[in-house]
């Protein structure tokens, strides 16, 4: 909270001499996320001022994954696994705020969104899906998005930038308990006539930390040592139940 | 309380866990039952992957099986050399079915495996334990060792099979590849639905091995040990799926529940607990093949691939 203060402070002092320097500049409250055994989610402050006429957007990108996505058809009365498509390059977590209404027209042309991510419904025409059956690839589409968007992986809907001042805006995203560790990126962009006439990008990590990190690590590097450190646990406990059973 | 599970990548609530394997411990504290049976597929019901479940409850297992098997070994009711040579049909099972486990999951299946195996098996081994209370036999060790090597009972096939070896404790002449085959099947159900398969291996060691039925259990305990030990080191090297953080919780609540259970068992009648026992397995087959054949809400699933 001391440092989200601060970057207020910084914001408010300085923003007037950045002027001529850009139009747009932001920070994160955090540099980076912990994972720690405790984690139930948390917030993702963005700060930010900006000095110039225009629309704003702000996109919160994970690391990209390739994603499997399988359709269920009903084979002897029984749903079972069957056709199935491979989507590349999608983000494992995404998030994006605008600062315009429900309804109003897109910020962007149609093929500037899709290259830079804007709205999911972008993102979802982003994603290079390769056909490996002869099924409309759309419902596909369609269902990778419904389903990151239950596991809370992708928004329901654009969150809202809150401007402090004329110049000064902030947003707020909600990390949900799943979220996946790696790299993640901010990008805040500035909006003029359907094209992008600033932007600027940010990365911080997410990962897990104390406890949960060296078991990850432990059990990723030394798998096999991991395994009978599983099992010796496992053994001693049977061990002094077996001890608490008799002596009752 | 929450805790974040480092290897299944979420949080799950401390206390719904402990519940969760303290009613499955109550449940084997009073039946002496293993009760893996019941704790994947109710892991898999909260949302836990599949394959976290049953790599962890594997692991659990161990646990389970080191409390049992020492309890009998007290009592003397271990044939350790029929034991090792199970566990050497069950180092082989477990190993194989990991890669079973494996492919089923490249190919997508492994869900509807697991389901359709749980069904097949809770769904009989339930109906069974309903229809025929003589059922009751296997878990009871009344009758006493006799004195002369027993092969009476055995069917013809199984006295022509090759490798013969003399089981000394057991009074028994036979091929190694009978015990050896039934620990081979432990040890692939140890690694595909994450139980030590104590309901298929007890039976079998009585009808198939002619084994007196006092050593039964203590036997099949002694090698489940190493089944689900073999099955927890091979998913932890060949999947990373084993959650050191939901087997603790799991442990722990077992422990617990079983030392409840076992002071339960003392007011409970056989033959009805049998029958409620029943039932939660029946309900459990139920609830899986509900899932299977209603149409569910959403046809679509996804997985993230590095």
């Amino acid at each position: 909270m001391i440092r989200a203060l601060f970057i207020i402070l910084f914001f408010c002092v300085f923003s007037p001499l950045q002027l001529h320097a850009e139009p747009l500049t932001f920070d994160l409250v955090q540099d980076h996320v912990e994972i720690t055994s405790s984690f139930s989610g948390m917030p993702l402050v963005v700060f930010g001022s900006v000095n110039a006429k225009g629309d704003l957007a702000v996109i919160l990108e994970g690391p990209v994954k390739n994603s499997t996505v399988r359709r269920k058809e009903r084979i002897m009365g029984a749903w079972i696994n069957r056709g199935w498509a491979r989507f590349e390059g999608v983000p494992s977590y995404y998030d994006f705020a605008m600062n315009v209404e429900e309804g109003a027209p897109p910020l962007l042309r149609d093929d500037i969104a899709l290259e830079k991510h804007l709205g999911f419904a972008f993102l979802n025409e982003a994603v290079h899906g390769k056909r490996h059956k002869g099924e409309a690839l759309q419902a596909f589409r369609a269902a990778l998005l419904r389903n990151k968007q239950e596991r809370d992986l992708y928004p329901l809907a654009s969150q809202n930038i809150q401007f402090i001042s004329p110049e000064l805006f902030r947003v707020d995203f909600d990390l949900p308990s799943n979220i996946p560790s790696g790299q993640y990126k901010v990008r805040v962009m500035l909006i003029r006539g359907g094209g992008v006439v600033y932007e600027q990008v940010k990365e911080f990590s997410i990962g897990l930390e104390g406890v949960s990190a060296n078991i990850y690590k432990f059990a990723q590097g030394y798998s096999f040592l991991y395994g009978v450190l599983c099992v010796f646990i496992a053994c001693i406990f049977g061990w002094l139940s077996g001890v608490i059973v008799r002596r009752n | 309380m929450q805790i974040y599970l480092p290897i299944a990548e979420m949080a799950v609530s401390v206390e719904a866990v402990l519940f969760l394997s303290a009613c499955v411990g109550l449940l084997s504290g009073i039946f002496g039952v293993g009760g893996g049976f019941l704790t994947t597929p109710f892991l898999i019901f909260m949302g836990i992957p599949p394959v976290n479940a049953v790599a962890t409850q594997a692991s659990q297992l161990v646990a389970s099986s080191v409390a049992g098997a020492l309890a009998h070994f007290q009592r003397g009711n271990v044939d350790f050399k029929m034991g090792l040579v199970m566990m050497g049909g069950g180092l082989i099972g477990s190993f194989i079915g990991i890669f079973i486990f494996k492919l089923l999951s490249f190919i997508g299946q492994i869900d509807l495996a697991i389901s359709l195996l749980y069904i097949v098996l809770l769904g009989s081994i339930g109906s069974l334990m309903l229809l025929e209370s003589g059922f009751a036999s296997f878990f009871k060790k009344q009758e006493k060792v006799s004195k002369a090597f027993n092969n009476t009972n055995l069917s013809p096939f199984i006295l022509k099979l090759p490798y013969k070896m003399r089981f000394p404790r057991s009074k028994l002449y036979i091929s190694v590849l009978v015990p050896g085959g039934i620990g081979f099947v432990g040890g692939l159900l140890a690694s595909i639905l994450g139980i030590g398969g104590g309901f298929l291996i007890v039976p079998a060691m009585i009808y198939i091995l002619g084994m007196p039925p006092l050593l039964v259990a203590g036997t099949a305990l002694f090698q489940v040990i190493f089944t689900t030990a073999s099955a927890t080191i091979m998913h932890a090297m060949v999947n990373h799926t084993v959650d050191i953080v939901l087997a603790l919780i799991l442990i722990i609540g077992g422990v617990i529940g079983t030392q409840i259970g076992v002071g339960f068992s003392r007011f409970f009648k056989g033959q009805y607990a049998r029958i409620i026992l029943a039932m939660i397995i029946l309900s459990v087959c139920i609830k899986l093949g509900m899932d299977l054949f209603i149409t569910p809400d959403e046809l679509f699933s996804s997985v993230d691939v590095k």
